[in-house]
């Protein structure tokens, strides 16, 4: 199978880890624990996107701004609306990366890094190594948490638990 | 587009394989081979694509060779791009073959006749047009393997994947959701294949209870 028919197929996976990001960020009481003790807090903010199929095309949802405006876009998620792109934010330690995540390719969009200082006659070398370096560290992150929704999701635990408290935090967005 | 700096868009690609033991005694070879050339240098050439100094998109040369920064190869893809507006071409083309047709006397002008002169005005205007220029960041960690490309549109990022192709012998393999699953899993010890049990959520019957 190409790669292109891969993406097809598992275009549901990068949809519903959006998902649950924003579910988790909504609910869950603390932040993601992560390898070597690291702890990152995650949260949606700004704009989100979903899509619709039907018989005359798709159909495009933006979302963006405050919270009355998210919510609504929850309540499209319970209309069968596709969720495809959020913009979300992410905290570990002293560093907040902002970005936007779409739901296909997981590529990110729009990044802002924590800021990286520069001085008159600083080495563009090193510039490069702080960005680089922000940049590896936010993927690390994302696929530390992508590994634990993977996990989350072929455990017992997934249809006992984890999806009826996704069902109803979404009704709760309807309601 | 920004990986180094400003805002960064940006998708993933895993290569296959590994860069020869000697790569900084062949890679050099192979970016100056596929370094930018502008389309002055090109005449009749509409687009332009090569490799660019990443801090510096007017450098093809890399006489420092500063895109070794271990354990990173960092370019920029250049795509210049010179666009002659169709219905400037026509009105062009109408002309020239109007002054023919008076020159030689002549009413209907034959199509190779009209293909040439089409193809003398087309290389005029583009003589005339100024290239509009995409610059896309590539920064490729040895280590991991890893590429990340400052781009996300399919058409342009398949593109640049044949290009890195052509300059490293080496082929990048887009990284999508389920490449990724893969890779958590066998991160966990487990089979990747288990990633295809991940049946699709549906969330329609929420709505309906």
């Amino acid at each position: 199978m190409s790669v292109l028919d891969e993406v097809r197929e598992s275009e549901s996976l990068g949809r519903d880890f959006l998902v649950w990001l924003w579910f988790r960020s909504e609910t869950m009481e603390g932040p993601f624990r992560l390898q070597d003790g690291e702890e990152a807090e995650l949260w949606f903010e700004g704009k989100v996107t979903l899509q619709s199929e039907g018989d005359r095309g798709g159909e495009t949802i933006v979302c963006t701004g405050e919270n009355g405006r998210i919510r609504e876009a929850r309540f499209a998620l319970g209309e069968g609306k596709k969720l495809t792109r959020a913009r979300m934010h992410l905290r570990a330690g002293d560093n907040e990366w902002a970005f936007e995540l779409d739901s296909t390719w997981m590529n990110v969009h729009a990044l802002k890094t924590p800021g990286v200082f520069r001085e008159a006659g600083d080495d563009p070398d090193a510039l490069f190594y702080e960005r680089v370096f922000l940049v590896e560290k936010l993927l690390f992150l994302m696929d530390q948490i992508f590994a634990q929704y993977v996990e989350a999701r072929l455990s017992p635990v997934w249809e006992a638990a984890e999806l009826p408290r996704l069902m109803n935090w979404v009704r709760d967005g309807i309601n | 587009m920004g990986l180094v700096r400003g805002s960064a868009t940006f998708c993933r690609y895993e290569v296959e394989g590994s860069p020869p033991e000697d790569y900084v005694k062949t890679f050099p070879n192979e970016i100056l081979r596929y370094a930018f050339h502008t389309l002055d240098e090109l005449p009749g050439e509409e687009r332009s694509t090569g490799w660019v100094n990443i801090l510096d998109m007017f450098d093809s040369e890399f006489r420092t060779m500063d895109y070794f920064k271990d354990p990173f190869i960092a370019l920029s893809w250049r795509v210049d791009v010179k666009r002659i507006p169709r219905k400037a071409l026509l009105q062009y083309c109408r002309e020239a073959e109007k002054e023919v047709k008076e020159r030689e006397g002549a009413e209907y002008l034959a199509k190779p006749v009209r293909d040439e002169i089409r193809e003398g005005v087309r290389l005029r205007l583009l003589k005339r047009a100024i290239p509009q220029s995409g610059v896309y960041d590539m920064v490729w960690n040895l280590q991991t393997g890893i590429v990340l490309f400052g781009a996300t549109g399919a058409k342009l990022c398949d593109e640049f994947a044949e290009f890195f192709r052509n300059t490293f012998h080496l082929q990048p393999i887009p990284l999508y959701p389920y490449a990724l699953a893969q890779q958590a899993l066998l991160g966990q010890g487990k089979d990747g294949a288990l990633a295809e049990e991940i049946r699709p959520v549906s969330l329609v019957e929420v709505s309906q209870t």
